[in-house]
């Protein structure tokens, strides 16, 4: 029934898909083994490739041998074709009658016979419906093949030499599956550089991540991506950090910066692909610049008829000057009663921002200068640095109207620019003073009295002193009294007015060590300054000072007013043969116990003590960084690793002694990103060598004589012996 | 015993007994089978003479052959120099362009033609893979000219922290160039003119411990660079010593002797006497044996020299015998007791009439400002060196050993004047190279590298090297060392860098970085050393040998021939039944 049902076409195709059906089966079959074999000896070679050649190889050859294995595949299921398929059913069907062929062909093509023949056919195949002409599992081949191939790859696994480059395969294994799709690349930087107001400098922009910027500018950074990150940081090499915001497509931030900088641009907190450090170089506000034309000479003395002093110099500024001044102090009188005026004058000047003139003419009777007199100019511009403007002060320049009594003595100009005023009371004041204590003493106890009257000595004292040094001291051994009479005279006033005085005032002994030991002969010229008149003069003079200081320690201030009296005529004397300028106060020594000296009293005594501390080796963190840097290069000494930190902040101490602070950074920067980088090593090698200090000579151990050396040195002394 | 006479004995064993054996068989054989006498008489004949002719197959009689002589090409060689007659060889430096026979190496070319007894080497020189090679041959040798620039570059064996160095050189140069010194920051560290001859000194200051690249340029009158060398500088923070001061004093020389001491890294004590019972010390030193054991300076003045007790400087002399180093200094009058002490110890002193006033040579040139005062001795010692000396050459003070240990004598009584007038390293010099000469030997032995520049590829000896020693190049590789033992007990490997750069040889406990050029540097430095080896080996065996014939390896191929023949006709006998009854 169901035959009848059937059309012959259907039959005709039914029996044909059978039969393509198995063949499909059996070709699955066969690829399945062939693949099942090929897999296992495919990743072992590979594997052996990829350990111990290339990983790229390995991957080229994987993909050679996917298209090989594809194209032998292909080859060999081709071969189970239709001739395959007819062989196959004629030798499975029994009663097929080796006439399959029949079944694929067209009914139009064949003779009644045949398409009898054909139709039978058809019924047959039809009835068997499943005919399995599928090869068997070539197990034993897969078995062994899978064995073999695990084997072959456990080896190259764990072969010894194998395991770095395991490694490595698995962090470019890695790398590959971490990098993203698309790396994220800066597209668009630029820095626009908006200089402070002052400078009168325009802002503007810069297309580049490495920018020279005014000092105190404000610098905005516009950067854009190819695609967006979801973070941009700057990262300066002081560890600070300056987040960008995002605006549209670009990530933008601004900071104002008063010092050169390094940085380094960090996107989602790493560094960009091409990580470089990038330089901010500060261009440093100096201060204006003064030339002075007029005067010419630091000490000019005036002219006959002169009644002006034209002033005039020049100024320039990188940005552009501020105020300008002229102090100007009047000194008058002479000697040691000396008067100072001082009064300032605004100059406004001609010419440009950054370059200006200024001119001025002192009207020398407005400003009341006389004959003694001296007036004393300084210069003095400022640009327009905000907070604070940079303030340049020219050196002093002096006119000098000279007193008639004395002329100048050459040379002298030297010593009025080297030599600072001292500050003591003048022989004038000591002598105001005296008589002030001699109208108090009334109102005043015994013992106030000396102790003023004291007070006063050891300002005379002092102030002879002064005046000693320009005779170099030879006269007051000889001629001045001595300690032990100041001690006789004193005993009817009791110690008690001496002994508090003892640590101010050094006794004779102790000033003649100072005076031997001390800064006397610390101006040699000093001696040679005076000529022989004025010399006889101030010797004099000092001893009328003696005098008065003997008086005044014991309390009589009226037996020291005439000496007083005499100095301070004998000093004017001196200054109308010349002027002196005094030296700042020396060294005091501690006094020496009078009592004790050159009695033989030994009680008490004890060794001083010796402290001798070797020069602090303040580059110490640079010394063993240079060291282990070093170290590196022998790598079987005791490795340390180098101490980036402390190196840093050395810099950051020393910045004075490191001329490009900059470059120094960026290469310790470098190499301590890529320890294993050897250009990056030398170059940082390079920057810090200039940095190290000459250390003091360090002697070398004698190297040891070997047994034979010994011997010998052995033998020559028995030799000497007999 | 050489392998010769061992040949000979395991032969003449082997004959014997095969003879032996062979005699039983007859004699146990049945009397109508018993072979005859010829037969066996010429079995016994051929078998001893088989063993002979082997014997003269393993070692060749030595044959006569008539002298020849090989003219070698070597590198920058040129033949058209050649005006000697012999045989014409190329060593593969040698020019490409040579038509000659090419030879691998002199070894090769002196087995291939056996019979050579003098040499003629053009070019170059011969290297050192064939220096060896031509030692006992007669060496003549028609040097090509050097390579213009620094051919001879010879740096301080050891440089300490803060000293000065210097490096000697020569460049072919015969014309004055300037010769500059590059520190390692590229900045100028000193530049001086070569001499006629082509010599060159050049001084910088050690900065830190470690290693550090100088660079030396060479520039001619044109403002042009003709040379350009690298100088590895290796500078070394040796162990401190430590030194004791006595004085008898306090004194401005004392102040700046300790300061310099104390910044010098010196563990120093002192003792200063003030007056009677008053010292000023760091710590107190008693005078005994097992204190100046522990010591290895001890400096003194002549006044502490004099407070001393007889059994303290008995003890110091001892000490001084020991390996104690003992610098005296005068700085005043110097008693009859303490001149006949110090005569004692090799030192004769007299007062002279010398000028007091001394200057000190600073540089090569300049003189220093500061002029320096001496006592008026005139200081005598047979065996006395000079520590240093004024510019006049005169002494300023003397060592001698004494002992173990080196004792020296200074007369300068005011070093410290150089450091007042600013030359305080002029003054840690003199004072480190007298404390450095002086002290006691406290140097751990180190292993000698024999070559001052080593280069990639070249052989580097190194010698006194313990058993477990190995290098270690900059990529971390370790290279061990395989120590020969020398008849005289010098512990020496050789060893070939494969890379250039720093290496550090260890040794136990010592590590010695050496520095290794890459082929392509300093050739200069190369050729001039070829080229003096080459020298070298011309002038030992100038000699020129005439003889006409003269002893060369003899063939063994006729041996074999004759032992195969005599060997088969052998096996031939005993196979046949000739004579066979």
């Amino acid at each position: 029934l169901a035959g009848k049902l059937i059309t012959p076409l259907e039959r005709h195709m039914n029996a044909l898909n059978l039969a393509r059906q198995w063949q499909a089966s059996a070709q699955g079959r066969r690829r399945n083994s062939i693949l099942l074999i090929c897999l296992p000896l495919c990743i072992a070679t590979l594997l052996i490739i990829a350990l111990f050649f290339s990983i790229t190889l390995a991957l080229i050859l994987s993909l050679a041998s996917c298209i090989a294995l594809f194209f032998y595949l292909s080859h060999t299921v081709r071969k189970l074709d239709s001739a395959w398929l007819i062989q196959q059913l004629d030798q499975h069907i029994l009663n097929a009658e080796d006439s399959s062929d029949l079944l694929f062909k067209q009914t139009e093509d064949l003779s009644s016979l045949q398409i009898l023949q054909q139709q039978r056919l058809q019924q047959r195949v039809t009835q068997i419906k499943t005919l399995d002409l599928r090869n068997r599992w070539p197990w034993r081949t897969i078995v062994l093949a899978w064995c073999f191939g695990i084997v072959v790859s456990a080896l190259a696994l764990f072969w010894p030499t194998a395991k770095t480059q395991f490694n490595h395969v698995l962090a470019s294994v890695q790398n590959i599956s971490t990098t993203p799709t698309l790396p994220i690349s800066l597209t668009e930087a630029s820095i626009a550089i908006s200089p402070p107001t002052y400078t009168g400098q325009a802002s503007h922009t810069e297309k580049t991540l490495q920018v020279k910027f005014p000092e105190g500018a404000n610098l905005r950074w516009l950067l854009t991506f190819k695609s967006q990150p979801s973070s941009v940081d700057l990262v300066f090499h002081d560890g600070q950090h300056l987040a960008l915001k995002r605006n549209g497509d670009a990530w933008q931030a601004s900071r104002t910066f008063h010092q050169s900088e390094l940085y380094r641009i960090l996107i989602n907190g790493k560094p960009l692909a091409e990580d470089k450090l990038y330089r901010l170089d500060m261009i440093k506000d100096q201060p204006p610049q003064i030339r002075v034309m007029q005067p010419d000479r630091g000490l000019s003395i005036i002219k006959p008829g002169q009644s002006t002093w034209p002033l005039y110099f020049e100024a320039d500024d990188d940005y552009g000057l501020g105020a300008a001044n002229i102090n100007i102090r009047l000194a008058q009188g002479s000697g040691e009663n000396i008067n100072f005026k001082e009064q300032n004058l605004r100059l406004a000047g001609q010419g440009s921002r950054k370059q200006k003139r200024f001119s001025k003419s002192l009207d020398l009777a407005a400003l009341g200068v006389g004959a003694g007199d001296d007036a004393i100019v300084q210069f003095s511009v400022s640009d327009t640095h905000s907070p604070q403007a940079n303030t340049t002060r020219s050196s002093s320049f002096i006119l000098r109207w000279p007193s008639q009594e004395y002329t100048e003595a050459s040379g002298v100009e030297g010593a009025i620019k080297k030599i600072m005023p001292a500050y003591f009371r003048s022989q004038r004041q000591i002598i105001i003073d005296t008589e002030k204590l001699l109208g108090d003493k009334n109102t005043l106890n015994a013992e106030k009295f000396a102790i003023r009257s004291d007070e006063i000595g050891v300002d005379q004292r002092i102030l002879r002193l002064r005046y000693g040094q320009f005779l170099g001291e030879e006269t007051e051994e000889t001629k001045l009294p001595t300690n032990d009479a100041e001690h006789e005279s004193d005993d009817e006033h009791g110690h008690a007015e001496q002994t508090p005085k003892q640590d101010l005032v050094p006794t004779t002994n102790e000033r003649t060590i100072l005076e031997e030991f001390g800064h006397t002969h610390d101006i040699p010229e000093a001696a040679t300054l005076l000529d022989a008149s004025t010399k006889k003069l101030l010797r004099a003079a000092l001893n009328e000072m003696w005098q008065a200081e003997l008086y005044l320690r014991q309390a009589e201030p009226k037996k020291a007013l005439p000496y007083e009296n005499r100095a301070l005529g004998f000093i004017k004397k001196v200054q109308q043969a010349d002027r002196i300028y005094l030296a700042r106060t020396g060294l005091e020594l501690p006094p020496i116990d009078e009592t004790r000296r050159l009695s033989g009293e030994r009680h008490g005594l004890q060794n001083p003590s010796d402290v001798l501390i070797a020069a602090e080796v303040q580059d110490l963190a640079l010394i063993t960084f240079w060291q282990t840097l070093d170290g590196l290069e022998h790598p079987a000494s005791t490795k340390t690793t180098p101490n980036f930190a402390a190196l840093r902040l050395w810099i950051r101490e020393h910045n004075a002694r490191v001329a490009d602070e900059l470059s120094v950074l960026a290469a310790l920067d470098a190499w301590q990103r890529q320890p294993n980088c050897e250009p990056c090593r030398q170059a940082l090698k390079k920057q810090l060598w200039p940095l190290l200090a000459k250390p003091p000579t360090n002697p070398s151990l004698r190297p040891t004589p070997d047994a034979k050396g010994q011997h010998y040195l052995d033998a020559l002394r028995k030799e000497r012996k007999s | 015993m050489n392998p010769a006479i061992v040949c000979a004995l395991i032969l003449g064993l082997a004959v014997l007994i095969g003879s032996a054996r062979y005699l039983y068989s007859v004699w146990r054989s049945e009397a109508l089978l018993r072979p005859r006498a010829a037969r066996v008489i010429s079995i016994l004949l051929l078998q001893a003479l088989s063993a002979l002719l082997l014997y003269l197959l393993l070692f060749p009689p030595v044959s006569y052959t008539s002298a020849e002589r090989l003219v070698i090409l070597t590198a920058n060689a040129n033949p058209a120099d050649n005006s000697v007659a012999g045989r014409l060889l190329a060593l593969p430096e040698a020019p490409d362009n040579i038509k000659a026979e090419r030879i691998p190496d002199l070894a090769s070319a002196l087995r291939r033609y056996p019979g050579v007894n003098q040499l003629h080497i053009i070019g170059a020189g011969l290297g050192t893979r064939d220096q060896f090679a031509a030692s006992g041959l007669s060496v003549s040798f028609s040097p090509s000219p050097l390579p213009a620039g620094i051919v001879e570059l010879w740096l301080p064996e050891k440089i300490t922290v803060g000293s000065r160095w210097q490096i000697h050189g020569r460049v072919t140069q015969k014309n004055t160039v300037r010769i500059e010194l590059l520190d390692p920051g590229n900045n100028l560290a000193a530049s001086t003119q070569s001499n006629t001859q082509g010599s060159f000194a050049l001084t910088d200051t050690a900065r830190a411990a470690g290693l550090a690249m100088y660079h030396i340029r060479v520039i001619d009158d044109d403002k042009k660079i003709i040379d350009n060398i690298d100088v590895p500088i290796h500078v070394i923070q040796d162990k401190s010593l430590r030194v004791l001061v006595l004085s008898g004093g306090p004194n401005p020389e004392l102040k700046y002797l300790r300061r310099w001491a104390s910044d010098a890294g010196i563990k120093l004590d002192s003792q200063v006497q003030l007056s009677a019972g008053m010292q000023m010390n760091t710590s107190v030193v008693a005078i005994n044996a097992n204190n100046l054991r522990a010591l290895d300076l001890l400096i003194l003045d002549e006044r502490a020299w004099s407070t001393m007790s007889r059994g303290s400087k008995q003890l110091v002399i001892d000490a001084l015998r020991d390996g104690l180093g003992v610098l005296l200094r005068i700085t005043g009058p110097v008693s009859a007791n303490t001149r006949n002490e110090l005569r004692a110890l090799g030192f004769a002193i007299n007062d002279a009439n010398l000028v007091q006033r001394i200057h000190l040579t600073l540089d090569d040139d300049k003189k220093t400002q500061a002029s320096l005062t001496r006592r008026p001795l005139q200081v005598n010692s047979r065996d006395g060196v000079v520590l240093f000396q004024d510019d006049a050459n005169n002494p300023l003070a003397l060592w001698r050993a004494e002992g173990r240990g080196r004792i020296a004598l200074w007369w300068l009584t005011d070093s410290y004047q150089l450091v007042l007038n600013s030359h305080a390293s002029m003054h840690g010099q003199i004072w480190g190279d007298a404390v450095s000469t002086v002290s006691r030997p406290r140097d751990a032995w180190k292993p000698t590298m024999f070559d001052p520049h080593p280069r990639v590829d070249e052989r580097v000896l190194f010698c006194d090297i313990v058993a477990k020693t190995y290098v270690q190049t900059t990529d971390n590789s370790i290279h061990y060392l395989l120590p020969e033992k020398q008849p005289k007990g010098k512990n020496c490997a050789g060893y070939w860098p494969q890379t250039s750069g720093w290496q550090i040889l260890i040794s136990g406990e010592s590590e010695t970085p050496f520095y290794v050029r890459s082929a392509k540097e300093a050739l200069g430095l190369k050729a001039n050393a070829i080229n003096e080896a080459t020298q070298l080996l011309a002038a030992k065996h100038s000699a020129d040998k005439t003889t006409a014939s003269i002893p060369a390896p003899g063939s063994p191929w006729p041996w074999f021939f004759a032992w195969l023949i005599v060997t088969a006709l052998l096996w031939c006998l005993e196979r046949s039944r000739l004579g066979i009854r």
